[in-house]
């Protein structure tokens, strides 16, 4: 019985379907009362002064703080540039000044209207190109030099001040590759693009609650993507030793990257200190919009070398990550949207110049793809681009320059389990590529679009797992690996069952919480399946060992004669000669007999290293865990008068490696296009000259609804298996693949349909309504 | 000032003073404690807290609790137990229409009015009755497959 590469039922579906399962905002405690949080109206100020008192008046109010009352620590991941509560300077509208905590959410919010800031408004800055001068309007970190920085900058002879990332790849000889394109009759393209201002969007809002133990340990529950950077995160903001924080996570809503820090939990728990009592913060839509995780934009410009029938001689890019006050959930994205590049084609020569810069708005954070999603945007644009240029069908233009298994890309690291022939060859099929759509007739232009993708999966990285054996043949397994909507804890489920032998229904699962669960990095960067995938099977194969250790007496042969399956030690070589796990435990101690086993309880560590980033050259040997790759299609209709963009037919055809539960590849298949026509079409956060998010609401900004999705028979998931030598059973993840190419096939589908390109996202109407006009003029048609 | 409120929920009955400002989606997870109901946004806008008040669809973050005096409230809790399920969750279990949960009920609960009224709904009906339930983690196509499944069963 093989229960990994099933689809069984989720196994947390029941709770979710009876409306059981628990999410932070739904934890009520004993004497809870609620936090609210006093926020910046400026983009950019001095803070003069700040008056709480009246705040402290309002009936019903337990506890005011300010920065006064926490300990003098920056925050931040690799570069500690915030505070978790502003001190003398705010730098974004929304940034959190105080907090109050009352006994209901109203009479908190109605305090901290009654507290009185008075600011020195300074200039702020808005812009990432002006942000990037090497004299700039405004400096928005003064003190920049005294940060604790975790990572280097490449070299440069001055640093621009508002830097705060910068990242080089150097391959080859570019401007020997721009010789060439030249000389030989080639051609050398280039084109500016940016990504849109997006955001994460969970359904649930961000949370915590904080709680104080006598002997003054703190329990934060908080719905996060990692117990353990929540556990430091608290540590350092409170001034505690880690051991003194526990972190629990409930039923998680949704993250996509946006639930990484958890700024709230630490203000609830400031605040449960104050006041005594515990805390529950729950952010407004409003202040998940304004505060939390953004995807800010990209801005890149590439320069490609081409030969004349289409061989990519070099490529040269220079990428600005527009990111906002703080290095934030983003901090690594300069250097990770980078891996993108070499990632899909042999490129012999390839030189990045990759940049992050501060600016007066919400910090650039993290959302689904991590960088990749971004550059793809770029990257694929550019390859459709190519291949209209040099008359050459996209696909087979692709097709030519792709790598091959174990050839060296142009960061060093070889490819491997390089999959990108198959997704794109069957992508292509599913949307009979080639076959021209159908035209309905003016004003409705109808096309094709494809696009190729890659992600990579960071390391240095580490997961462990413990797996607790009880006598009545059940398997606990206890993981700090958090089920985000995405399966993990399904799939690591079934893993437990298939390495004992035993039905899905035998295995008992603990979820994360720090006094229990051992470590694992993140639910993040599609690493789930991968790493702790392997750490499950490692801790599986730790419990076994000492089942046939405890048996081996009993059985009277030696331990490795022996096999665990389904609820029975047997001997290999005659399975008729076996004893029940139970037996294993036969505890009658007080009769004075020696139990067999007090405990069998396997425990491991699956550890990934890497090379270390080069910030001037990029090269390394392995800088990541895993890259995994996807291809997808789609074919669309445009109204070239109202701007309109139906998604007609989707194709997704991702690389699992191995998958684990064919069910959830392909919900995330088709929740990863949702998320990404949203990104691609209309999904667009807006801000009016003082840095104001203009569109704060879930109407105003524009998620995928039902409508916005292809009809269920034109959604298609194609699943692609070429195992990867480390993942567990060949497997790699899934869940960031699948919205690295949606921008471009789609873009490249709008191009196809009416022959313009549009060269910012979102592809809204007015933009295509513009280029449209724009195109008549000239005397074009479709 | 609080004013007494009788409702009955999930055929249970409820006498509670609640606060005239305060809404049936407080009301329902505040006051009584059903936490399956959910809160995404608070402005009509997500749909996580539909609930069903004397059988019509509502979004309860935009209904008063004093409004659903003398009513019948049907919550998630109210659709099925884990041993009785109802038709439509165990199909949404089925065809991966489930992933974080938080927009599930909402939308089981849409879907149930769907079928009580139309119970061989047509695709283009589906959507346009889920377009108020939004969903990030994009189980639009699950869902629909899921409906569709229990209005053949049926
Ligand atoms: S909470 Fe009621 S519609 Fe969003
Ligand atoms: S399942 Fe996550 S929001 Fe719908």
């Amino acid at each position: 019985m093989k229960v990994v590469g099933t689809s069984p039922k989720r196994i947390d579906g029941i709770e979710k379907v009876t409306g059981a399962a628990q999410y932070t905002g739904d934890i009520v405690l004993p004497r809870m009362i609620f936090g609210k949080i006093k926020r910046s109206p400026l983009a950019h100020a001095k803070i003069l002064s700040i008056d709480t008192r009246k705040a402290e008046q309002v009936p019903g109010v337990r506890a005011v703080i300010t920065a006064a009352d926490l300990p003098d620590v920056r925050l931040g991941v690799l570069t500690r540039d915030e505070y978790l509560l502003a001190h003398d300077t705010v730098r974004f509208v929304g940034e959190p000044i105080a907090a109050v905590a009352a006994d209901t959410p109203e009479i908190a919010r109605e305090a901290c209207e009654q507290m009185t800031v008075e600011y020195e408004e300074l200039p702020a800055l808005f812009d990432p190109e002006e942000a990037i001068a090497l004299d700039p309007p405004v400096v928005l970190h003064e003190d920049y030099e005294e940060y604790e920085r975790l990572i280097e900058l490449a070299e440069m002879d001055k640093r621009p001040p508002n830097l705060w990332q910068a990242y080089r790849i150097r391959h080859g000889d570019i401007d020997a590759a721009f010789h060439t394109a030249e000389a030989e009759g080639g051609f050398i393209l280039e084109n500016r693009y940016m990504t849109g201002y997006v955001h994460t969007t969970c359904m649930e809002p961000r949370a915590a609650v904080a709680q104080w133990g006598p002997d003054g340990t703190l329990t934060v529950w908080a719905g996060g993507q990692s117990p353990y950077i929540a556990r430091d995160g608290l540590s350092r903001a409170l001034g505690l030793p880690p051991s003194k924080v526990r972190v629990i996570v409930p039923f998680v809503g949704g993250a996509f990257g946006g639930k990484l820090t958890v700024h709230e939990g630490a203000i609830a728990a400031a605040l449960a200190k104050k006041a005594r009592r515990p805390v529950k913060v729950v952010l407004t839509r409003e202040e998940e919009f304004t505060t939390t995780s953004a995807r800010t934009p990209f801005i890149f410009s590439i320069k490609d070398a081409v030969s004349h029938d289409g061989v990519l001689l070099g490529r040269k890019i220079l990428s600005i990550f527009w990111g906002g006050a703080y290095s934030g959930e983003g901090f690594l994205k300069p250097i990770f949207s980078t891996h993108l590049y070499p990632g899909s084609y042999r490129l012999p020569a390839l030189w990045v110049d990759s940049y992050g810069v501060y600016t007066n708005r919400i910090a650039g954070g993290a959302l689904r793809g991590y960088g990749c999603a971004e550059s793809a945007w770029a990257v694929e644009t550019q390859m459709d681009i190519i291949a209209r240029t040099c008359h050459i069908d996209p696909v087979a233009l692709r097709m030519k320059n792709l790598l091959t298994e174990g050839e060296r890309t142009a960061i060093t690291m070889p490819a491997h389990a390089f999959s990108a022939h198959e997704c794109l060859t069957k992508c292509a099929e599913a949307i009979e590529w080639g076959t021209p759509s159908e035209q309905p007739g003016h004003p409705w232009y109808r096309g094709k679009g494809i696009a190729l993708g890659n992600k990579y999966s960071f390391a240095p990285t580490a997961a462990s797992v413990d797996v607790k054996v009880h006598e009545d043949n059940t398997y606990e397994l206890r993981t700090s690996a958090v089920d985000l909507g995405q399966g993990a804890y399904t799939v690591l489920t079934q893993i437990v069952a298939d390495e004992f032998g035993v039905e899905i229904e035998r295995v008992k699962l603990v979820t994360p919480d720090t006094a229990i669960t051992p470590f694992d990095h993140v639910a993040g960067s599609s690493r789930q399946t991968f790493h702790t995938g392997n750490a499950t099977r490692l801790a599986c194969a730790d419990a076994t060992r000492q089942m046939r250790q405890e048996a081996a007496p009993q059985l009277g042969v030696d331990p490795d004669k022996l096999d665990v399956s389904g609820g029975r030690i047997f001997v290999k070589e005659n399975p008729a000669r076996f004893i029940e796990v139970g037996d294993l435990f036969v505890v009658e101690m007080l009769a004075g007999k020696r139990p067999a086993a007090v405990e069998i309880f396997g425990k491991a560590t699956w550890e990934v290293s890497a090379s270390p980033h080069d910030p001037n050259t990029g090269q390394g040997e392995h800088p990541m865990a895993y890259m995994g790759h996807g291809a997808q299609a789609a074919e669309v209709e445009v109204n070239v008068e109202t701007g309109q963009v139906r998604v007609l037919k989707f194709v997704s055809a991702i690389d699992v490696g191995k998958a684990m539960n064919p069910q959830g590849v392909e919900m995330q298949n088709f929740g990863g296009a949702c998320m990404g026509i949203g990104i691609a079409l209309h999904e667009e956060m807006c801000f009016d000259e003082k840095g104001r998010m203009t569109n704060s609401n879930l109407e105003a900004y524009k998620i995928p609804t039902i409508i916005e999705m292809p009809r269920s028979e034109s959604m298609q998931s194609i699943i692609v298996e070429v195992p990867h030598q480390q993942g567990p059973y060949g497997a790699k993840g899934a869940g960031e693949i699948v919205v690295v190419p949606t921008s471009p096939a789609l873009g490249n589908a709008v191009y196809d349909a009416i022959g313009v390109r549009i060269w910012d996202l979102p592809l809204t109407p007015e933009k295509i309504v513009k280029v449209w006009q724009a195109k008549q003029r000239e005397g074009g048609s479709a | 000032m609080k004013y007494s409120l009788s409702l009955t929920v999930n055929d249970e009955q409820y006498n509670l003073l609640v606060e005239a400002s305060h809404t049936l989606m407080e009301v329902i997870r505040d006051g009584i404690g059903l936490t399956g109901t959910k809160c995404g946004c608070e402005d009509g806008r997500c749909g996580t807290c539909t609930v069903l008040l004397d059988g019509e669809l509502v979004k309860s973050c935009l209904v008063l609790g004093l409004q659903a005096q003398g009513k019948s409230v049907l919550t998630i809790e109210g659709l099925g137990t884990p041993d009785h399920l109802h038709p439509l969750q165990i199909a949404f279990l089925e065809h991966g229409a489930v992933q974080c949960g938080f927009c599930t009920p909402g939308m089981l609960l849409t879907a149930k009015k769907l079928l009580d009224e139309n119970p061989n709904p047509t695709e283009e009906d589906i959507r346009h009755t889920l377009v108020g339930n939004l969903c990030r983690c994009g189980v639009y196509t699950h869902a629909t497959r899921a409906i569709l499944s229990v209005a053949r069963k049926s």
